[in-house]
């Protein structure tokens, strides 16, 4: 089908790699993985590709898109985003669920509530939608970037370097 | 023209209310579609950081991922309008 499946004797597919001190630091700050075992132009890209998912969530929907008590669900995947999740989270605490930020509203009572209260910069409908999906797709591709990182051969960011065959596209095989 | 300019005052008083990042931002439930662009993009910077042989190509090939998913995005609208709206229609009532 055009992808050249058999790896050569110069394939750089061939070569095993495995670094779990980057995958943890991939996840302590999106891209620092790659940063720190040389790869440090793809690291970058990678950065910029999932702050970009994470700051748009978050300006989108605000720091309310980020709660990882009443999204629990959600928050599991935003939380591959790693400490900038939870930081966002507890400033979502500090700040609005607090009442420091903006006033508290009284809620119509519940079962579980009988005087629920909630902040006035609290997002809904499409807001909070978006701004909680996009956080999350931007720690779904932190996973991505991380396991990356986990295998990625250290310092092989050379112009025709790769890990995988087929890796530069249709026209697959050692460049 | 005064109903327009009274609705373009009203979204710009509030944009200067917005306090980015602590409030969700304003009039998102007008324009959330044009979110498909940041979303699109960063998926495909991040998933192209990963896959490129050659980071010089990244750029353009995360600008072409981004565009396949935007089109897609687009064409599977367009699918499911003609779907609901044109053949659905036509099938006996019963």
């Amino acid at each position: 089908m055009g992808v050249n499946l058999v790896p050569t004797p110069t394939d750089q597919s061939t070569q095993t790699s495995f670094q779990p001190v980057a995958a943890v630091l991939g996840w302590i700050f999106p891209g620092l993985g790659h940063i720190t075992t040389g790869n440090v132009l793809r690291g970058l890209w990678a950065m910029a590709g999932v702050l970009l998912l994470f700051v748009s969530g978050v300006l989108v929907g605000g720091i309310d898109c980020v709660d990882q008590k009443e999204d629990r669900l959600w928050f599991i995947g935003q939380a591959a985003c790693g400490p900038i999740a939870f930081a966002t989270s507890y400033a979502n605490e500090a700040l609005l669920k607090s009442g420091s930020a903006a006033p508290m509203i009284p809620l119509p009572p519940s079962v579980l509530d009988p005087q629920p209260k909630a902040s006035a910069f609290k997002g809904l409908a499409h807001a909070n939608d978006f701004g909680t999906f996009l956080v999350f797709l931007a720690g779904l591709m932190n996973a991505c970037v991380v396991l990356d990182a986990l295998v990625r051969v250290p310092r092989s960011d050379t112009v025709t370097s790769g890990r995988r065959v087929g890796d530069a596209g249709l026209s697959g095989g050692a460049a | 023209m005064n109903h327009l300019s009274t609705a373009s005052s009203a979204a710009v008083s509030s944009l200067l209310a917005w306090t980015p990042f602590l409030q969700p931002a304003p009039a998102v439930d007008r324009w959330w579609w044009f979110l498909l662009v940041p979303l699109s993009l960063g998926v495909a910077l991040s998933y192209k950081a990963t896959r490129v042989r050659d980071l010089r190509t990244l750029p353009r090939d995360a600008v072409v991922l981004a565009a396949q998913i935007v089109g897609g995005m687009i064409g599977l609208a367009l699918a499911l309008f003609l779907l609901v709206q044109v053949l659905l229609p036509l099938l006996p009532a019963e």
